[in-house]
């Protein structure tokens, strides 16, 4: 997995001339009803976030969601948008601010699951991605989270832009129906490594 | 939404679709736009299939994608269906631009 990961930072940091760091990502089999719980573990001490959701279709499918601390969505708008962006938008900046942190979504999703499908032999489309808010904190990712059934497999990775010290976390979660598949996937992606 | 923007000291007329099947209906109403930039990720149809069906309705169709989506299997797709070219996001100021001087000439 932290094959595709890097390769994504690697893509990333070529579109984007920045350079991007993604961790390896960490993976967690676990009952999809308590992945609440679960995220509320791994997210840090900020107060609240910006998160966008994005889902993904094929024999890999899911869900991903893309957090950014409140205060860094400031940082990523000034990264990713000049000012004559900004001017050009003709947007306030608290909206131009939400458009730069759904488009880093867009990217960041578009580039860890893409490549993660490559690298599991398959291909996804994407829905567009949707903006949740930007005060999303525990309780609100409880009650958004509230319905899963089953079994989730969840990748975590935590990105930034070392120019700029900003940061944001992805999860990936795997539908129900495709976690037999992608766990065979991983298996005969592993075997072929040996 | 950023593009339209860029465009806009050039000069250009635009017009925005929401998704892939409004921007059909606006060719079938009667439009013809002299470039399209189309984003691969849509609600309804998708961008891929609003390529092919744009192509269906005009082979010679100036039509720039602009896309997240790194897969090689997405750009083969592409390459079938004859985008004049491909911008990977961020799409900035400066790629649009490029693009649509090339395109114009």
């Amino acid at each position: 997995m932290n094959v595709g990961f890097g390769l994504a930072a690697v893509s990333l940091s070529e579109v984007i001339d920045l350079r991007v760091t993604l961790t390896v990502p960490k993976i967690s089999v676990l009952e999809a009803k308590t992945i609440p719980d679960f995220l509320e573990g791994e997210i840090d001490r900020a107060p609240a976030y910006s998160m966008i959701e994005q889902f993904f279709f094929g024999r890999f499918s899911g869900t991903s969601f893309l957090l950014v601390p409140k205060e860094e969505g400031k940082k990523l708008a000034a990264l990713f948008g000049d000012e004559s962006s900004y001017r050009d938008s003709e947007l306030d900046f608290g909206s131009f601010e939400r458009e730069v942190v759904v488009e880093i979504g867009n990217i960041v999703i578009g580039a860890c699951v893409g490549k993660l499908a490559e690298m599991l032999k398959d291909r996804v489309t994407f829905q567009p991605p949707r903006y949740l808010g930007s005060d999303v904190d525990a309780v609100k990712l409880r009650q958004h989270l509230a319905e899963n059934e089953g079994v989730a497999l969840v990748f975590k990775t935590k990105f930034s832009f070392s120019n700029a010290d900003a940061y944001g976390l992805l999860f990936l979660i795997a539908a129900n129906d495709s976690i037999e598949w992608t766990k065979k996937a991983v298996d005969e992606y592993i075997e072929g490594l040996a | 939404m950023a593009i339209k923007g860029f465009i806009k000291e050039k000069d250009a007329e635009t017009r925005e679709a929401p998704c892939g099947e409004d921007a059909l209906a606006l060719i079938d109403g009667g439009y013809r736009p002299d470039l399209v930039f189309l984003d691969l990720t849509m609600p309804g149809i998708g961008g891929v299939e609003t390529l092919r069906e744009l192509r269906e309705r005009d082979p010679d169709l100036k039509v720039i994608v602009v896309t997240a989506d790194v897969q090689g299997a997405t750009l083969s797709r592409l390459e079938g269906l004859g985008p004049f070219e491909v911008i990977r996001k961020p799409a900035t100021k400066h790629a649009v631009l490029a693009a649509y001087e090339r395109a114009e000439r």
